[in-house]
């Protein structure tokens, strides 16, 4: 009886593990649409109306970069300059390392001209687009091979526990 | 009044990088009512600037010395890291600071096309402290009307530094609220340079009346025309007029019969006629009132006086 339960357990440990893997990607890839629209109208703002950065950081851009938005004028408050408190804030992105390190090191070229802000702004934007695109282009392949990972790999836990 | 005066200096020193800012806070209470501006140069110690001139804050030297470091992190924090936004008035060498200052910015010119584009490497900074008195203009703005009751436009004059903008600003608020005497005017301020209202966000941030109209940041050319054509108003209110532009808008506005109020650098009427662009302005006749301000500080005074019409001018 105790063998079942326990093979029961794994089982649901697996399923529970695919579901993770599979609600990470998705917040990933929330995360990546939230960005990218929040990094076009900051770039159009700034282009239209000279929008100065903390108005901008101060706007609701979704639940996914929320806290990211919001660390940044947090840090710039304690003395930090722009590059240091973007860099510091991209670390809470729920993102790949690799696109974290590249939307922290934007931080850097935002203290220029208009120009070279909104190229800045409309490029990370186009990147982060693209690797949603690719990501949401593999997802069927992906979700199927998380899938049977994870149910092989409980399937042999519980057959070796039986 | 003491009170407000420290008040306005702190407020001021909040803008300098935390290790100047200390120091600046350090200044005993006399010297920060009687502040000006706080002036920060490369290499040389943060100094005070007061009716008696200037003083470093710091009794050693050697410990208020600026460094370039000190005027980046400055600037981006009073362009609110968004030195995009400030570029316009950064290239013409000031910033509009939150809260009523103004930055004046020496560097580096960058030149595109002979142009100035842009400021770099910064040298030295100049942090007004604008204090709004309110009432200063209290009894001056009654002889600016005529026997009839109408508005006379009228120049205000005095060398740099000698509270012009603090007595258009009062000028303003008096005008635009009226009085038992003189029914209240729609005044439209053309704030070039943000220092006049202090508009934030859209809210002007000094006490100008009810009646008032901003146009803010705004070359004064530009935004006489726009503000003739879009407010209808009764009085157009610009400060430091300099150029050939302001001055054929101006002469357009008073065809338009709009009232005139405005700002030069000039001791008195006499020397107007020594400068060929004023020499221009009184010619046309436009303005009919000078008020001359004088004196320093607390003790200034504020003469009201008649334009003698345009052929009564001596010109050199």
């Amino acid at each position: 009886m105790l063998r079942w339960l326990g093979a029961a357990l794994i089982l649901c440990g697996g399923l529970l593990t695919r579901r993770t893997l599979l609600e990470n990607t998705r917040r990933e890839q929330r995360a990546r649409v939230s960005l990218a629209a929040a990094f076009e109208a900051m770039a159009a703002e700034i282009r239209l109306l000279l929008t100065p950065l903390p108005a901008l950081l101060r706007r609701d851009w979704g639940e996914e970069t929320e806290r990211f938005f919001r660390d940044i004028p947090a840090c710039l408050q304690s003395g930090m300059t722009l590059a240091e408190a973007w860099r510091r804030a991209a670390g809470s992105l729920p993102l790949s390392t690799e696109e974290r390190e590249a939307v922290a090191s934007m931080g850097l070229r935002l203290g220029g001209g208009e120009e070279s802000v909104c190229a800045t702004l409309s490029l990370a934007s186009a990147q982060l687009r693209e690797k949603h695109r690719q990501i949401e282009a593999r997802r069927a392949e992906n979700e199927r091979l998380t899938t049977s990972i994870c149910v092989s790999v409980s399937l042999f836990l519980t057959i070796l526990l039986l | 009044m003491e009170h407000d005066r420290i008040r306005r200096y702190e407020q001021a020193a909040e803008l300098l990088p935390p290790r100047l800012r200390r120091l600046a806070m350090e200044l005993p209470d006399a010297q920060k009512a009687r502040a000006e501006e706080l002036r920060l140069r490369v290499r040389r110690p943060l100094t005070v600037l007061t009716d008696e001139g200037e003083r470093s804050v710091a009794t050693a030297e050697r410990d208020a010395l600026v460094t370039a470091e000190d005027l980046e992190q400055m600037v981006a924090g009073v362009t609110e890291f968004s030195r995009y936004a400030s570029v316009e008035t950064l290239r013409r060498g000031y910033l509009t600071v939150r809260g009523g200052f103004r930055l004046g910015v020496c560097g580096t010119a960058v030149l595109r096309d002979g142009a100035v584009c842009n400021l770099k490497d910064f040298s030295s900074l100049a942090l007004r402290i604008v204090r709004e008195r309110i009432g200063v203009a209290s009894e001056a703005a009654p002889q600016l009307f005529d026997a009839a009751g109408r508005f006379q436009s009228t120049l205000i004059l005095s060398p740099p530094g000698g509270g012009k903008t603090t007595l258009l600003r009062d000028l303003i608020r008096c005008l635009s609220l009226g009085s038992s005497a003189h029914r209240a005017l729609r005044v439209a301020v053309i704030d070039e340079r943000g220092e006049l209202a202090v508009s934030c966000q859209g809210a002007a941030q000094m006490e100008l009346g009810n009646h008032t109209d901003v146009l803010d940041g705004c070359p004064k050319a530009l935004g006489i025309e726009m503000a003739l054509r879009a407010m209808s108003p009764q009085v157009i209110a610009v400060d430091e007029i300099t150029a050939a532009e302001d001055v054929a808008a101006m002469c357009a506005a008073a065809n338009c019969g709009v009232g005139l109020l405005a700002t030069i650098h000039a001791a008195d009427a006499a020397e107007l006629t020594h400068k060929p662009l004023w020499r221009e302005l009184l010619a046309a006749g436009v303005f009919s009132r000078t008020i001359r301000i004088g004196g320093a500080g607390e003790a200034r005074t504020y003469a009201v006086e008649e334009i003698p019409c345009s052929d009564g001018l001596a010109l050199p």
